[in-house]
C-alpha cells in the first residue's frame, strides 16, 4: 500500500505534466559534419582507434545499410527517416583525454547525473551499483573497476574492451545479432559509437549488479551503443539498462544493439527500464526506439532472462530474444510497455528452440492509453530436434480509454512432437467491480487505479532488482497520468 | 510455370462456355477480377496471410475445365451420402450438378436451392444484386473464382421461414482421368428471422487430380439463424481453397462447424463481418490430418458495432509428416463496445514429422472489450494413456479414446445432434493408428 500512495504523490508531484527529465546540460561537444557515408564510418573509427578488421567489418556492413530495405511490418508509423539529417558521433568536448578520475569530470556532467539520481560518488557503495555512465557516446566514468577487476571482470566501455581484449570481441562481436539481421541492426554495426562490454570469467558471480545509464543529450545525435555480454562457464551476471532522455522537439533515432551469449550453466538477466522523452500529448516529438537485442544460450543449462519495462519513446520497435541452442537452456521474457497519448510499441520476444530439454517463458503486460496504440509481436519456433521443449506465455492486455489500441501477434512455430507449447492471451480494461470494491473502501479513483494496474504488472514488477523495482512503480504511475478519471 | 500454364484455359475466357456467358455485366466482372489475378499472382510466402502455405506446386500441374462426361463414373452406390436425413439435397460431381442424384422435392415455398447456372439463366438480375459489388481485390483466390465461377449454389431462405429440414449439398471430385480446376461461387441469403440448417459435404471420390477453389457469401438478416456445417473427408489428391465471407445483421446467429478429415492441401478461410448489435457468431471445427496433407485453418472475425460475440474452437490431430495451419484474428473496431471474443486452437501431435504453426490475432481499438485468445500444442498424455492401460485398456484404443474426448469439446458445439452423432461417427473412422474402436474390443471380450 505504501509504495502505491507513493506512486499517486509521484503523479501529483508532476501534475503540469513537465517530462521530470527533460533538462539539456549544455556541453561543448566535438561532433562529425552531419550527414552519413563512408567518411564518417571511417571518421568514428578512427577517432575510436579502432583495428582495421573493426574499420572493415563497419564498412562492409555500411554498404550493407544501403542495400536493405526499412522494416515496414511492424504496426508502427512515422515519416521516412532521413539519415543525411543527422550527426553520428558526438563526445563532450572534455573527453578528447580520458579523466583518471571522478574530480576531473566535468562537473556540469556530474550535475546531469546528479539530477538522474545516479550513483556515482559514495552513494555507489551504498548502491553497490558499479555505473559506466555513457553521455552521448563516450563513456565518461567507470567506477567499481577494481572490485570487479579482483573478480576478474572485465566491465567498461566496448572501445575500452577493443584494447584490453580485442580478441574476445572480436570472437563474439556480431555473432548473435549478424551485422545484416535488420535495417537498424546493420546501421548500428556500421556506425556504432560506444556501449558497454561485459566479460565473466568461468564459474564467477559478479560481485554487484552492471548498470548503465545512456542518455541521449545532444541535439540530433542519434544514438547507437552496442552491448556485448559474455558470460562464461557457470558464471552469473545481473545487468540493468536505464535510460532517460532530455525534452526534444525532433524526433532522434536510437537503434542499439545488445548482444547477450551464455556459455555452459552461465546465467544473465537482463534488466531495462526504459523511459525516455515520448512525445508531448499532440505527438511532437520523442524517441524513435529500434532496438535489436538478443541473447543466445550457446552452453547446456545456461539461461538468459530479459525483464523490460517500457514506458517512453515515441516509438518502440523492440523484440528481445533468446536463442535456445544448448540442451536444457531457458529463455525468458518479462515485459511491461505503457504507452499514452500519442506513443506506438510493437514490441515481443522471440523463443528460438533448437535444443532438447529447453524451456522458455513469455509474461507480457501491455497498457494502452489516451489515443496511443500498442503490439505484443512474438515468435516461439519449436525446431524438430529440440525435444521435450515447453514454452509459456502469457500476453495481458489493458486498455484505458476509447481511442487507444492493444493488438497481439503472436507466432507459434512447433516441429516437435514432444513439446508443448501454451499461449494465453486477454485483452480488458480495468475491471468496474474491481475499481467498486476499491472506491467503496475509500480509495480515490486515481489512486485505485494506479492500484490495479500495478497489481496488473506485478508479475512483471516482482522480477526486477530492488533498485529498478521502486522506479518502474513510480513510471507506471508517472506514465498514465492524464489517461485515467 | 506459372498459373497461366496450370489454368491454360484462363487466357481465352471470353471463348470458354461459362455460365452467364450471355449478360454483359458478368463478363464486365469476370474480366476485372481476371485482370486483378494476373496482375496479383499467386500468393507466396512472402505475404503475411500466407505465410505457412504454399499454392505454388499447384502451378505443376496442368488442369482444365471440368465438362459433363466426365462425371459417367456410378456414385448409386455412394448414396445416401452423409445419411444424416432424406432430406432435400443437391449433388455436384465434379463441380457439375447432377439433377439424377439431387433431390429438391419436399422444400419450402420460401426457399430456393438451385445451382448457380440455374439461377443465371432464369434469374440473372437476382444475383446481380445479391453478389457484393465490393469484391476484395487484393485477395488473387477470391478474383479468381470471380474471375472463372463455373458452378456453385444459390441459397435463399425468405423472412421467418423456420423449418427442420436439413439441407445438403454435396460434392463430389476426384473421379476425372485428367487434373480438372473448380471454381464454385455460392451465395447463401438468409432473410430477416428465418432459421434453418446446412450441410455441405465434401468428398473424394478415386483418385484423380483436382483444384476446387471456392467462394462463398453468406448474409444473415436481423435474427437469422443459420446452422453450417462442412464435412470434408477422403480426398486423396484434391487441393481444396475454400473462402468464406459471412455478414450478419443484428442479432443474427451463425454457427459453423468444419471437420477436415484430410486433402493434398486444404485451406479454408472464414471472413465474418458482425455489422449488427447483438449478432453471434460461432466458429468451430476439427481436423485429422496425416501422410503429407496439409491443412490450414484460416479466420478474421470484425466486429464493428457493440455488444457482438464471437466463439472460436479448433482442435486439430497430425499424424506422420501432416501440417497444420492456424490463422485466427480478432479485430475490434473502434466503438464496438462490450465485445465479448473468444478464441481457442489446439493442436495434438502425433508422430515426430507433424508441424503446427499457429498465430492467433488481436487488433483491438476498443476499451470496454473482454477479448482473450488461447493457442496450445503437444502430445498425449502420457499419464492418461498410462492411467487406461493399468484398467486392462490396449494402448491404441487408450489413445483413440484420448484423441477422440481431445476433439469431442469442438464438436460438442454443434447443436442439431443428428448432426453431431454423423461427425462423431466420421471422427472415429478417422482416428490414427487403424487401430480398433472402443466397441470392438468390447465385442472381443
Amino acid at each position: 500500500m505504501g509504495s502505491q500512495t507513493q506512486t499517486i504523490n509521484e503523479v501529483k508531484d508532476i501534475i503540469d505534466d513537465k517530462y521530470k527529465y527533460g533538462f539539456v546540460t549544455d556541453v561543448e561537444t566535438e561532433k562529425a559534419p552531419k550527414g552519413l557515408n563512408t567518411d564518417i564510418v571511417r571518421f568514428i573509427s578512427a577517432k575510436k582507434n579502432e583495428p582495421e578488421w573493426l574499420l572493415d567489418w563497419r564498412l562492409k556492413a555500411f554498404k550493407r545499410w544501403l542495400e536493405m530495405p526499412e522494416p515496414k511490418w511492424a504496426r508502427v508509423n512515422f515519416p521516412p527517416i532521413d539519415y543525411q539529417d543527422a550527426f553520428y558521433y558526438s563526445a563532450p568536448k572534455t573527453m578528447k583525454d580520458r579523466p583518471k578520475s571522478l574530480d576531473e569530470v566535468d562537473p556540469e556532467l556530474l550535475e546531469t547525473y546528479e539530477k538522474l539520481g545516479i550513483p556515482l560518488k559514495e552513494q555507489e557503495v551504498l548502491a553497490g551499483v558499479a555505473v559506466d555512465a555513457v553521455f552521448d557516446s563516450v563513456s565518461v566514468a567507470t567506477t567499481f573497476k577494481k572490485k570487479l577487476e579482483e573478480a576478474g571482470v572485465i566491465f567498461g566501455p566496448i572501445s575500452e574492451a577493443l584494447e584490453r581484449c580485442p580478441d574476445l570481441v572480436k570472437k563474439y562481436l556480431g555473432t548473435v545479432v549478424p551485422m545484416g539481421d535488420n535495417k537498424h541492426a546493420c546501421l548500428n554495426s556500421a556506425v556504432f559509437t560506444d556501449g558497454s562490454f561485459v566479460y565473466i570469467p568461468p564459474n564467477v558471480r559478479c560481485p554487484m549488479e552492471l548498470s548503465t545509464y545512456f542518455r541521449i543529450n545532444e541535439r540530433n545525435t542519434g544514438q547507437f551503443e552496442r552491448t556485448l555480454i559474455i558470460a562464461d562457464q557457470g558464471s552469473y551476471v545481473s545487468y540493468l539498462e536505464g535510460c532517460t532522455a532530455p525534452m526534444r522537439d525532433e524526433n532522434q533515432l536510437h537503434a542499439a544493439v545488445v548482444e547477450l551469449v551464455a556459455l555452459d550453466d552461465a546465467e544473465i538477466k537482463y534488466s531495462t527500464v526504459q523511459n525516455w522523452y515520448p512525445g508531448d500529448e499532440k505527438g511532437r516529438g520523442g524517441i524513435y526506439n529500434f532496438v535489436t537485442k538478443r541473447g543466445a544460450c550457446r552452453g547446456r543449462n545456461s539461461k538468459i532472462s530479459w525483464t523490460q519495462v517500457e514506458t517512453g519513446s515515441a516509438i518502440t520497435w523492440k523484440y528481445p530474444s533468446c536463442i535456445l541452442q544448448g540442451d536444457n537452456s531457458q529463455g525468458e521474457f518479462y515485459s511491461i510497455a505503457i504507452t499514452n497519448n500519442l506513443q506506438q510499441a510493437d514490441t515481443g520476444t522471440k523463443m528460438i528452440h533448437l535444443g532438447k530439454n529447453t524451456t522458455s517463458r513469455i509474461i507480457s503486460k501491455g497498457i494502452s492509453a489516451g489515443q496511443s496504440n500498442q503490439t505484443y509481436r512474438g515468435l516461439v519456433r519449436i525446431s524438430a530436434k529440440a525435444e521435450k521443449t515447453r514454452n509459456f506465455t502469457q500476453c495481458d492486455s489493458l486498455l484505458i480509454g476509447e481511442r487507444c489500441g492493444a493488438h497481439t501477434i503472436p507466432y507459434i512455430e512447433s516441429k516437435s512432437m514432444s513439446s508443448l507449447t501454451e499461449h494465453e492471451a486477454t485483452t480488458s480494461r480495468i475491471s468496474e467491480d474491481q475499481l467498486f470494491y476499491l472506491r467503496q473502501r475509500g480509495i480515490p479513483e486515481e489512486e485505485a487505479i494506479a492500484l490495479i494496474v500495478n497489481g496488473f504488472c506485478r508479475e512483471v514488477l516482482q522480477q526486477l532488482p530492488m533498485e529498478f523495482a521502486v522506479e518502474a512503480q513510480k513510471l507506471v504511475g508517472i506514465s498514465l497520468e492524464g489517461s485515467v478519471g | 510455370m506459372s498459373m497461366i500454364s496450370a489454368l491454360p484455359f484462363i487466357v481465352d475466357l471470353d471463348k470458354e462456355s461459362l455460365p452467364g456467358k450471355n449478360l454483359e455485366w458478368l463478363s464486365q466482372r469476370r474480366l476485372s477480377a481476371l485482370d486483378s489475378f494476373l496482375e496479383l499472382g499467386l500468393p507466396t510466402r512472402n505475404w503475411e496471410d500466407w505465410k505457412y502455405t504454399r499454392l505454388q506446386p499447384l502451378e505443376n500441374t496442368t488442369y482444365r475445365r471440368a465438362v459433363h462426361s466426365d462425371s459417367t463414373y456410378n456414385i448409386d452406390n455412394t448414396l445416401p451420402i452423409f445419411s444424416v436425413s432424406s432430406g432435400p439435397r443437391l449433388v455436384f460431381v465434379e463441380g457439375i450438378f447432377r439433377p439424377d442424384l439431387s433431390k429438391l422435392d419436399g422444400l419450402p415455398d420460401t426457399v430456393t436451392l438451385l445451382p448457380l447456372s440455374e439461377v443465371l439463366r432464369k434469374n440473372p438480375n437476382f444475383l446481380k444484386d445479391a453478389m457484393a459489388p465490393d469484391l476484395e481485390r487484393k485477395k488473387p483466390m477470391f478474383v479468381l473464382t470471380e474471375a472463372l465461377m463455373d458452378s456453385g449454389f444459390v441459397f435463399h431462405a425468405r423472412e421467418n421461414l423456420e423449418t427442420e429440414l436439413l439441407i445438403e449439398i454435396v460434392h463430389m471430385g476426384g473421379g476425372a482421368k485428367e487434373p480438372v480446376a473448380l471454381f464454385p461461387r455460392n451465395l447463401i441469403i438468409i432473410e430477416d428471422n428465418a432459421k434453418i440448417t446446412l450441410i455441405e459435404y465434401f468428398k473424394g471420390n478415386g483418385r484423380g487430380t483436382y483444384l476446387a477453389n471456392a467462394l462463398t457469401d453468406v448474409k444473415l438478416g436481423k435474427e437469422a439463424t443459420l446452422k453450417h456445417y462442412k464435412i470434408q473427408e477422403e480426398i486423396v489428391s484434391g487441393a481444396l481453397i475454400s473462402s468464406s465471407r459471412v455478414f450478419l445483421q443484428e442479432r443474427a446467429n451463425y454457427e459453423s462447424f468444419k471437420l477436415g478429415l484430410g486433402a493434398l492441401l486444404s485451406r479454408d478461410e472464414s471472413y465474418v463481418q458482425l455489422l449488427g448489435e447483438g449478432a453471434h457468431c460461432e466458429l468451430r471445427g476439427a481436423f485429422i490430418n496425416r501422410g503429407s496433407q496439409h491443412h490450414d485453418i484460416t479466420t478474421c472475425v470484425e466486429h464493428s458495432v457493440p455488444g457482438t460475440k464471437l466463439t472460436e474452437l479448433f482442435k486439430g490431430v497430425l499424424e506422420d509428416e501432416a501440417r497444420g495451419v492456424f490463422q485466427g484474428k480478432i479485430i475490434v473496431k473502434e466503438g464496438a463496445q462490450k465485445t465479448d471474443a473468444e478464441m481457442t486452437t489446439k493442436t495434438l501431435l502425433l508422430s515426430e514429422g507433424a508441424e503446427i504453426n499457429a498465430k492467433p490475432e488481436l487488433e483491438i481499438y476498443a476499451d470496454d472489450v473482454k477479448c482473450s485468445h488461447g493457442a496450445a500444442s503437444g502430445q498425449l498424455d502420457e499419464a492418461g494413456i498410462f492411467y487406461l492401460r493399468s484398467r486392462g485398456i490396449p494402448e491404441p484404443l487408450a489413445k483413440n479414446l484420448l484423441v477422440q474426448s481431445f476433439i469431442q469439446e469442438a464438436i460438442d458445439g454443434v447443436t442439431e445432434n443428428s448432426v453431431k452423432t454423423a461427425i462423431m461417427d466420421r471422427v472415429l473412422h478417422a482416428l490414427p493408428g487403424n487401430c480398433y474402436l472402443a466397441h470392438e474390443w468390447r465385442d472381443e471380450q
